[in-house]
This record gives C-alpha cells, sequence and structure tokens, in this order.
C-alpha cells in the first residue's frame, strides 16, 4: 500500500509541473473593463459539493499497558506489535468551500471509517527452553467517527488542472467502535497442532474517549469540467490527543483472558478522496464559467 | 461549543487516575503452577499474595509470597524454602504487620511466619501444634486463633496465639469415630488431592470462641468458651453430616450472624440469621433456610466478609460460578436484602482465592485463572469503589 501512495503523490506532482507550462500563456490574455470587473466579481465562489474515498489509518501508542504482568522481569516481552497504515476504511461527506482569488476556506464534514490493529504473541516452555506452546492474538480495531474538519486551501496553479495544498484542524466525534480478535497458535505438546479459534467481536466503545482532535495536511488536483469542479486529493491526518478511555482500560471484561489493555493510543491517518463540486452562484452555463 | 465540550472531554481523559485493573502474573514456563490464597494491602499501597507452589520434596504446596505494586504490576516473588509447606489459607494483618501460618515440611510442626513491606517471609515462631487449617484474627487486633489438627490425639484443636508466636489458651476436641474417616477427609484437604473443607474458626465475643471443623466425625460449627476450665468443654452445635452437609463460611454481626452453607452439592447463602450457640444446646445446619444459589459450584468455596464498602458496612459473599466465573454478591448487613452482584472474569476460567478492601475503598479480588485455559496463574482484580456502588 505505502509503495502505491507513494508513486500516486509522485504523479500528482508531475501533473502539476506539466500543467504550470500553461501558466505564463494564461497570464498574458488581455481583458475588457467590462470583463474585468466581472472577473474580480467572479472571484469570490461558494462551491458545495459531495467527496468520498478511503482511509488508511495507524496507531501510535503512548505509555504501554497490558493485563499480563511477567514474573520473569521481562516488561517488554509483552509491548504489543502495530501494524502500519493497513486495513481501508470508507469515507464519505460534504464539502463547503468559499474561494477567494486563490485561497479557499473549505468545511468538509464526513463520516470516515478508520481502523488499527495490533497483535501479541506468547509463548511457553518447558525446563529445556523448547517452545511447547505458542498463542498469537491480533487485534484489529473499527473506529468510525463523525468528523467535522476545517481547511486553508491554496491554489498552486490556476489552470486547466489546477494543483492546491490544503492544511487546518479537525474534530472527529466517535460513533462506533468494534473489536475483533484472532487466536491462533501451536500445541507441540499434544503434538504440533496448529489451532485457531473463532475471532471474538465485541462492541469498544466504551474503550475510546468521545473526541478525537488534530491537524491535518494535504495536496490534491482539481478539474473543470464545466461547472463542475472534480478534485482528487491525499491528506495525511495527525492526532494529538489520546483516543483510549484512560478509565476504562481494564473494564472489557470480555478480552481479559487475552491479556488485552489498549495502550494510550493517538491516530495517524492517510485519506484519498476524491470530490465534486458545484458553484453556488452563476450556475447557468452562460453567466459563469468555473475557469 | 464544540470546542468547549472537546477540551472537557480530552482533559478529563488527561487528568483520570485509573481505579480498576486486572492482572494475570505469567511465567513461561509451561510446567509452573501457582495457587493463590489470600492478598493483603501494604502500607505503600501495593499488594501481598500468598499462594501455594508445586514442590517435588512434599505432598503438600510450598509457600508462594508476591508483592506487587498499587497499579498491580509485579515488583518480587519469593519461592519460600521448601523447609515450610502447606501455608494456610489466610493472610492476617496485624496493623503493619502480614502474618500467616504454615508447617514444617518433616517435623509438621505449626509455624508462624511474617511478611515485611518487601515481601520477604520469615518465620517468627514455632508453635508446637501440627497440621494448621485455619487462622483468624482477634477482636482485640492484636491476637490470633488457629485452628489446628492433632494427629496423634486425633483432636480438632483451637489456640489463641500472640503475633510473638506463644500460645495464650486452647482447647481440643475429639474429631470422634462413626461411618466416616474424619481423618482422612482432613490428609486429602491437606495435601490437595481430595475435596477442599471449608475450616474455619474465629472468637465471637470476650471468652466465647468457635470453629467449624470435625467434631463428632462431623463437619459441624461448635462454640465453646475458651477459659472453660471443664476437660471436655460444654459446646453449643450446629451439626453437619459428615463433609456433605456443612457450613462453608461465617460472619458474626453483632446482632446475628450471616452465613452460608452447602448440602449435596446445593449452596446456600443466609445473610442473617439468628443461632443458639448457648452450652448444650444443638441444631442441624440443614434446618436453616437460605437462599439457594443455583450458579455456583457445587459444594462451592465461599469467602464471607462483612466490609466498610459504600460509605456503610455490607456482606460480602465470593465464591465461583458454574461458568467459570468469580461471582461477588453484595447484601445489606442488617436487613440481609440483596444490593447487587458483580461477575469478574471472561474468556478463561477463573476461581476465588481471597479478597481484601483496599484504603481507597476499592475491592481488590485474588484469584487463580487458566491461560489458554491450560497453564494456572495467578490474579487480581481491583474493582473501583465507583464500580462497586454502580453493583450495589
Amino acid at each position: 500500500m505505502k509503495c502505491s501512495l507513494k508513486y500516486f503523490i509522485f504523479s500528482v506532482v508531475i501533473l502539476s509541473l506539466l500543467a504550470g507550462t500553461d501558466a505564463i500563456a494564461q497570464g498574458n490574455r488581455r481583458r475588457t473593463p467590462t470583463s474585468r470587473r466581472n472577473a474580480e466579481f467572479l472571484e469570490k465562489q461558494w462551491w458545495i459539493g459531495v467527496r468520498g474515498g478511503w482511509s488508511y489509518s495507524k496507531a501510535k501508542p503512548g505509555d504501554r499497558y497490558s493485563v499480563f504482568s511477567s514474573t520473569e522481569g521481562e516488561p517488554g516481552s509483552l509491548d504489543k506489535k502495530y501494524n502500519g497504515f493497513k486495513g481501508a476504511g470508507a469515507i464519505a461527506g460534504l464539502e463547503l468551500t468559499f474561494t477567494y482569488k486563490t485561497f479557499s476556506l473549505s468545511f468538509q464534514p464526513n463520516y470516515r471509517r478508520q481502523r488499527f490493529s495490533y497483535s501479541n504473541s506468547y509463548e511457553w516452555k518447558d525446563t529445556a527452553s523448547v517452545g511447547l506452546f505458542n498463542l498469537q492474538y491480533k487485534q484489529d480495531h473499527q473506529l468510525d467517527y463523525l468528523e467535522l474538519p476545517l481547511l486553508f486551501k491554496y491554489d498552486i496553479l490556476k489552470n486547466e488542472i489546477k494543483p492546491y495544498v490544503q492544511a487546518g484542524c479537525y474534530y472527529g466525534i466517535l460513533s462506533i467502535a468494534n473489536k475483533k480478535v484472532e487466536i491462533s497458535g501451536t500445541d507441540q505438546a499434544s503434538g504440533g497442532t496448529v489451532f485457531k479459534q473463532p475471532d471474538i467481536l465485541v462492541g469498544a466503545k466504551d474503550l475510546f474517549i468521545k473526541s478525537s482532535i488534530g491537524f491535518l495536511a494535504g495536496a490534491g488536483v482539481s478539474y473543470d469540467v464545466g461547472n463542475v469542479k472534480v478534485l482528487l486529493d491525499v491528506n495525511y491526518r495527525f492526532g494529538t490527543n489520546t483516543i483510549t478511555n484512560r478509565k476504562n482500560r481494564y473494564t472489557n471484561n470480555a478480552l481479559s483472558g487475552a491479556g488485552d489493555a489498549l495502550d494510550d493510543v493517538k491516530l495517524r491517518n492517510i485519506s484519498i478522496n476524491l470530490g465534486c463540486l458545484l458553484p453556488m452562484r452563476y450556475v447557468d452555463t452562460n453567466h459563469f464559467r468555473s475557469r | 461549543m464544540i470546542l468547549f465540550f472537546t477540551a472537557c472531554d480530552i482533559r478529563k481523559n488527561k487528568d483520570v487516575k485509573p481505579e480498576t485493573f486486572l492482572k494475570i502474573y505469567d511465567h513461561s514456563d509451561i510446567t509452573s503452577e501457582y495457587s493463590p490464597y489470600d492478598i493483603q494491602q501494604t502500607v505503600d499501597e501495593g499488594f501481598l499474595i500468598l499462594g501455594g507452589r508445586k514442590i517435588s520434596d512434599s505432598p503438600f504446596k510450598g509457600v508462594y509470597v508476591m508483592k506487587t505494586d498499587k497499579e498491580g504490576d509485579f515488583v518480587s516473588e519469593q519461592y519460600v524454602s521448601s523447609d515450610y509447606v502447606n501455608p494456610v489459607k489466610q493472610l492476617i494483618k496485624v496493623g503493619n504487620q502480614v502474618f500467616f501460618f504454615c508447617m514444617d515440611r518433616i517435623s509438621l510442626e505449626t509455624k508462624l511466619m511474617q511478611i515485611d513491606e518487601s515481601g520477604n517471609a520469615t518465620e517468627v515462631a514455632g508453635l508446637g501444634l501440627l497440621y494448621p487449617l485455619y487462622a483468624a484474627l482477634n477482636a482485640d487486633n492484636n491476637s490470633l486463633t488457629l485452628l489446628s489438627y492433632n494427629r496423634e490425639d486425633k483432636q480438632t484443636v483451637v489456640s489463641k496465639v500472640s503475633t510473638q508466636g506463644i500460645i495464650l489458651n486452647r482447647k481440643a476436641f475429639d474429631i470422634g469415630f462413626g461411618d466416616f474417616d474424619a481423618e482422612q477427609a482432613i490428609i486429602e484437604h491437606l495435601s490437595g488431592q481430595g475435596k477442599q473443607l471449608p475450616f474455619f474458626c474465629g472468637q465471637l465475643n470476650g471468652n466465647i470462641y468457635y470453629f467449624n471443623a470435625f467434631y463428632r466425625y462431623t463437619l459441624s460449627l461448635v462454640f465453646f468458651d475458651m477459659l472453660s476450665t471443664d476437660r471436655n468443654p460444654r459446646v453449643g452445635l450446629v451439626q453437619g453430616y459428615q463433609d456433605e452437609r456443612v457450613i462453608s463460611s461465617l460472619v458474626y454481626k453483632g446482632n446475628g450472624f450471616a452465613l452460608s452453607r452447602f448440602a449435596y452439592g446445593d449452596n446456600f447463602f443466609i445473610p442473617d440469621v439468628t443461632l443458639n450457640y448457648a452450652p448444650n444446646t444443638v441444631s442441624s445446619s440443614s434446618d436453616i433456610p437460605g437462599n439457594k444459589m443455583y450458579e455456583l459450584k457445587p459444594d462451592a468455596n465461599v469467602v464471607l466478609k462483612n466490609c466498610a464498602l459504600n460509605n456503610g458496612n455490607v456482606l460480602v459473599y465470593g465464591s465461583d460460578t458454574k461458568a467459570g466465573q468469580i461471582a461477588l454478591y453484595f447484601y445489606d448487613v442488617n436487613s440481609g436484602m440483596l444490593l447487587g452482584n458483580k461477575y469478574l472474569g471472561a474468556m478463561n476460567p477463573y476461581t476465588l482465592a481471597g479478597y481484601t478492601v483496599a484504603s481507597d475503598k476499592s475491592l481488590v479480588v485474588a484469584g487463580t485463572t487458566w491461560i489458554a485455559g491450560r497453564f494456572p496463574r495467578i490474579c487480581i482484580f481491583k474493582v473501583s469503589k465507583e464500580e462497586l456502588e454502580e453493583a450495589m
């Protein structure tokens, strides 16, 4: 996933550079006084539209916790191994943007699914230190947020394909949270049997606090098809608060036997979004064209 | 408005000090087996756990002591010398000192042991008695009542012992002979090979003491005067039947008793009852009506205490369910009404060892769990004051 993402970002940058060769020609077009007044008026525009995409998340652990406490003086052996940006989640939302010249203020409420996972591995040996029984737990978390981001956008170039950058902050409200535990292992004491137990799925909303805040930044390109602006962007979200509910860390009884207790976790997220915006003024193509 | 609520939610989470935890103490040795017996809080708000461990030198369990910090994280453990075996399942706190009894592996003599703040157990004194079964703290908070078995004379012995290991008073009662081998049942209980029997003892008030042990070849509840000069003291008797119908726990409330009993696998909780314990009175435990607890294991282990919780005193019954959970039941100490209950443990089986009320009014419960359904390990649940209030 990381390789395809890098390739995509590289493509966006190259397209932006190619689009820039047209910029000088555009700037030299002559305007009449009437068209200049119209152009000044039309430099302000409200846009409304929809956007959707995919989201890849990662959990950044702070303080570590576990139900298991090692009596062998090896607390590090109990640390969870977090997976990177894996497990896609969907995004769907709206966009309301006010544009003035090359600057825009954009409000993009959306409903997004963020997934992160980690794993633990435990082993029990006999006195000859030959591994006899090992157990792997993989814990997959799925968090649905209603998110309210506010961004500033800057159109780098005003061409047919307009590259832009954006940055801002967001506030998310937790809507649903679920957790799935996959348990597998090897029992050499019984003859080397590899086993897999049925997955356990539990509601996990009480393990997380309601709020998630952070900053985001990204880049994208937009293309005008008649009056409609089609855009494609990539954003990186940097969560600033611990989303783990520290008070309820040990209260999820259903998973206590797996030795699981959430670390103090902050979220990181990469999302790829496709959007479609309509201008709210001069939707009649005779009076306005978006370029 | 949103920013205001955001700040409250996030700031509250940042400032919160978690008051609940579950800890399972694991060791990677597949042959390790630990059986917790009791738990006490230390002055530094950490916890001491007394347990048993398998040893090769004796059929009796060796002594194991663990120390944790206040968050329940493991600090240290002591494999007490295998010269000491059969730890009696009560950790008794006298002021800031913690004591327990065990047995010499060779001579079977009862030993009084003390555990210091850092979790090191040392011998205080040998008592000259054999086969310790149960111990309790007396009302003066400075002496202990010890229940033991004299195999030579076939007697149940109840002793008042100082914290220096000096026997202050003692009374002995024949276990009796009949159609049931009481001695065999005691030995199987001590070795862990047979049914675990609900032995207990204590001071009722003044000179009146009680024990639940074999008397007339039946596990019965016996009240007696410790200062009686009679060779065969007159007793108030609540008779059981062999080891099948017995009282399994008891608390004296001052104006009555709370107790539990089992009969042929069925368990009963009786949070408020009056018992006639005057000398020469005889009654039967099976005549005591109570709440039948269908969900508990047959002839379940019950730990009953009168605890200072929830801004008052509450009777706490702890036991093991057929579903493999630890169950806590809370009863009003005066009316005997059920206030609520709470279940601890999931995914793997859990059984109760003991519990204590911590300095922050939470309940700290020690038990055994089987990791992956296979490996017995010590666990601790800390149930916060808030959770207890919700349960009640």
